[in-house]
């Protein structure tokens, strides 16, 4: 029946689920590595004196200045989220947005697809659906993956944290997942959408990075999705839930722009 | 009963690369074959594409079964099979795949033709397509654009590719077809392709439709396609010659060689010849670009 009414996202389900199990499988094995690490970390002499020493500059720029990373949680929020799992994420989900329809357009399947009597809407609601589940996906398996790691390396990450963090890193990856599949429908170019959609996080991510450092630069974590989805580091200190509206938001805001424009426009054959 | 499968008033796209068309006025009855001529970047493939919502009109409107082309989309792309031109599937689905992912897309008419149209091309339903030629994933092509048994069929340069044998089933499949009731709309770039199958033809060039005659008017033209050798250093006096006489267009010359268009009754040119110190002559029918410049050239201006 779901086959029946939504043939899009079925499809690509069915295309990626190979290619999603090793997503999962790969992620899971890296998160328990380095979980696997904490133990000999911690026992490492003067982590948390070395740390102290660093100047506050040096601790931003490793994303270590909002918790103490001698800690479990903090030592997997610093090497983790702080840039790692953002990255993986961001490569599945752009990749997988700027794909669904630029990709098609650039292959040639979307002219046959379009001949049939589905909605240029209802492809593009549908990508992004699918765009979400694959985002949802990477979160389930950071969750679960810490929640086994938890207790066998000794983290101490409250479960309701590991969560929250995870649904920081699922809509980061939804919106500029979204960000992408919009650009791609918008411009019928999978190229353009994964160069624009990396850019941005990238500048953004350089901004938000600097932000702490840079005195004319101290606003700019506000315009950084990265803050919105980790910063105050969730994984020691909770989600802060308003930020996950705003990720929501912009992802919402980049699909209805994209609809509009892929609704418009001339298909190139 | 007469209604109209395909109305275009007025049709206008400005493309880029000068790909376009410009007001294009077409009304294909339904239970016709019509052609759709033209050399490559005619604007064939932005005519189908506009009758499929696929592009829009900057000027002018279509409708297809009586449908708006815009606003009725949907349901013109419920009662309608289309193949595209340049026909890509995702490389790694199998033909039985493809077949069953296209059909999940019409979920209102299932694929109740497939068996019998698999059986008559011979398909492979088994292989994922980077492993086909191109004539085999025409073939799918073909199946899924009757699989649902549309009311209407476009097909974009459907032969390309196909062998012979092929070729001939196809036809006999769209005269089966048009027999019970369908209509088809088909382009392509040679009149040869199509005029066994097409009742009617359009010919556009340069975006603009330039005429729609039937098959039989087109051929009973006449039109032939002549290559004439005269003795050495007599070229510029047959030129002139040439050049007066009447059923005669088209001329190049290459030192001694003209080539021309004939057209209409071949008696008065060869009165005319007869007076020329002519060594040889060739004379072959033309192919239907050279139809189209004998009989049309300059009306596009």
């Amino acid at each position: 029946m779901i086959v029946q009414r939504f043939p899009v996202f079925t499809q690509g389900v069915r295309d990626r689920r190979k290619s999603l199990l090793w997503w999962s499988v790969g992620i899971a094995v890296y998160i328990g590595v380095i979980a696997a690490m904490w133990p000999s970390i911690r026992g490492a002499a003067g982590l948390s004196e070395i740390m102290s020493q660093l100047p506050q500059p040096i601790l931003e720029l490793m994303g270590a200045s909002d918790y103490d990373i001698s800690t479990g949680a903090g030592y997997v929020s610093g090497e983790l989220f702080g840039f790692m799992i953002p990255i993986f994420i961001l490569i599945l989900t752009i990749g997988a947005g700027a794909a669904a329809i630029g990709g098609a357009e650039e292959r040639g399947t979307l002219d046959l697809l379009l001949s049939h009597p589905i909605s240029r809407r209802q492809v593009l609601l549908q990508s992004a659906a699918l765009v979400a589940v694959e985002a949802l996906l990477f979160g389930v398996v950071i969750v679960v993956t810490l929640a086994i790691a938890t207790p066998l390396a000794d983290l101490q990450i409250a479960f309701v944290h590991s969560v929250g963090a995870a649904f920081g890193i699922v809509l980061l990856g939804i919106s500029l997942g979204w960000t992408a599949l919009a650009i791609g429908a918008a411009t019928g170019s999978r190229s353009l959408a994964l160069a624009s959609t990396g850019s941005l996080a990238v500048i953004t991510y350089l901004l938000g990075s600097l932000s702490g450092l840079v005195d004319f630069l101290h606003n700019a974590k506000w315009i950084s999705p990265f803050f919105y989805a980790n910063g105050g580091a969730p994984l020691v200190h909770g989600y802060t839930w308003w930020h996950g509206l705003v990720l929501a938001g912009v992802g919402v805001m980049a699909l209805t722009i994209g609809i509009n424009r892929f609704d418009r426009r001339n298909l190139s054959n | 009963m007469g209604a109209l499968a395909i109305r275009t008033q007025g049709l206008t796209l400005a493309y880029r690369h000068g790909r376009g068309i410009n007001d294009v006025d077409l009304e294909v009855p339904a239970g016709e074959v019509f052609g759709f001529l033209g050399p490559n970047g005619a604007g064939k493939t932005t005519t189908i594409r506009v009758l499929l919502d696929l592009m829009r009109p900057t000027a002018g409107s279509a409708s297809v079964l009586g449908l708006d082309s815009h606003g009725e989309s949907l349901k013109i792309r419920e009662r309608t099979g289309y193949l595209p031109g340049d026909f890509s599937l995702p490389p790694s689905l199998t033909g039985a795949q493809v077949l069953d992912w296209l059909s999940s897309l019409r979920p209102n008419t299932p694929p109740v033709r497939r068996d019998e149209l698999v059986q008559r091309f011979a398909v492979q339903l088994d292989r994922p397509m980077k492993q086909l030629s191109k004539g085999n994933r025409q073939k799918i092509g073909l199946v899924q654009a009757f699989q649902h048994s549309p009311e209407l069929v476009i097909l974009d340069e459907p032969t390309s590719g196909l062998d012979p044998l092929v070729q001939d089933e196809f036809h006999r499949l769209v005269r089966d077809f048009v027999a019970e009731g369908g209509t088809v709309f088909l382009s392509s770039h040679s009149l040869d392709e199509v005029q066994h199958t097409a009742d009617r033809v359009g010919i556009v060039r340069d975006g603009r439709l330039v005429t729609v005659e039937t098959v039989d008017d087109l051929r009973g033209r006449g039109v032939r396609r002549v290559t004439l050798t005269v003795a050495a250093g007599s070229g510029d006096l047959v030129e002139n010659q040439l050049r007066v006489l009447d059923g005669i267009s088209d001329i190049t010359r290459r030192g001694d060689v003209f080539e021309f268009a004939v057209v209409g009754s071949y008696s008065s040119v060869l009165a005319g010849l007869g007076r020329l110190p002519v060594i040889d002559m060739l004379s072959r029918a033309a192919d239907l670009d050279e139809v189209f410049l004998a009989l049309y050239r300059g009306t596009d201006a």
